[in-house]
């Protein structure tokens, strides 16, 4: 029974440094390709970045009751003045509840070309925005957008075809349109543009250079040479 | 927010470590020159873990050692250099110990 119990505690004794070491660099030595190889291309993530438009010589007409009003009654704020995104506001306050759509034209197509997402806030909900993207010869190209009512942005997410078709030639012109429902009563009617860029954080990279600083720091102190306690010398 | 989507096999890796042990254990039946201890049958059951976690998307680890040693990717350059200088560092250590430690 005794000879049992020692062979057990036997067992689970700890070896010594030198052999714990090595089992530690062995585990580490496997483990560090086995957690490399399981990072594939799902590791990233993309995040939007605030930025900016530039100045550009675009013309805003509203409708008001399904008659087009005068262009100069929607003033507007260049990016210039306005930390990089257009506002315009309504200047008649009587027009304003009966507004059926705005349209904004005129933006150089390159101003959207390294974005992947635009943002609209607007004080006065409308029944729906849309975003033209065209040019001629070629059929103008509609990204529907998603709503919160809570924050009241709305947001256009371009994919990399919305990105391919704003970076072709054929595509030449942003039209925005925003639909109202008349007779809605609006106090006023705000809109701010503001554009977002995209960036990419590629997460399996950062694992595996860490990893690859790990070993390597692992590495020198497995030489004779290097310890937690400095540069040695002579070999330990 | 990260997504995951590599394909491991939790249980497939769970039942290679077990599988791994198990086999160790009968080859130590054999083996009784020097018995090992519990730590070495761990250290022998990870091993078998992390390698069927290799084998299961070894192509992915190729691809990742390919984009290192061509310089492709400064992440997987610093890893290959990582395990280059680990592997090199254990086996000479094995080699001037004749054996006996893998670290000093």
């Amino acid at each position: 029974m005794n000879k049992i119990k020692n062979n057990v505690k036997k067992a689970f004794t700890l070896p010594n440094n030198a052999v714990v070491m090595s089992m530690m660099a062995v585990i580490l030595v496997c483990a560090a390709p086995a957690v490399v190889s399981m990072i594939d291309d799902s590791y990233t993530t993309d995040v939007s970045v605030l930025s900016t438009f530039d100045d550009e010589d675009i013309t805003v007409n509203y409708k008001v009751s399904e008659e087009w009003a005068v262009p100069g009654s929607l003033s507007m704020l260049k990016p210039s003045e306005n930390n990089g995104s257009y506002l315009f506001a309504a200047n008649v306050a009587d027009d304003v509840p009966l507004i059926t759509s705005i349209t904004i034209n005129g933006f150089e197509i390159s101003d959207f070309e390294n974005l992947g997402r635009i943002e609209m806030t607007t004080n006065s909900a409308p029944s729906a925005i849309t975003f033209y993207v065209g040019g001629d010869g070629v059929t103008s190209h509609s990204i529907p957008g998603n709503y919160d009512a809570d924050t009241q942005v709305w947001n256009f997410d371009l994919d990399s075809v919305d990105r391919a078709k704003i970076g072709s030639d054929g595509y030449t012109s942003v039209i925005l349109t925003m639909r109202y429902t008349a007779g809605t009563a609006l106090s006023a009617t705000e809109l701010v543009i503001v554009p977002y860029g995209t960036m990419t954080i590629s997460y399996g990279e950062i694992i595996i250079g860490a990893t690859g600083v790990l070993l390597l720091i692992c590495a020198l102190l497995a030489t004779p040479w290097f310890s937690t306690s400095g540069l040695t010398i002579r070999r330990r | 927010m990260i997504e995951t989507m590599a394909t491991v096999d939790y249980y497939t890796l769970v039942g290679a470590g077990m599988a791994t042990v198990f086999f160790g254990l009968l080859a130590a039946t054999y083996l009784r020159k020097k018995p090992l201890s519990a730590w070495h049958w761990l250290t022998i059951g990870a091993v078998g873990g992390f390698a069927a976690s290799i084998m299961q998307s070894y192509t992915q680890l190729f691809d990742w050692v390919v984009l290192g040693l061509t310089g492709v990717s400064t992440a997987a350059t610093l890893f290959v250099a990582g395990m280059a200088g680990m592997i090199g560092v254990m086996a000479y250590n094995l080699i001037v110990t004749r054996g006996k430690t893998a670290v000093r």
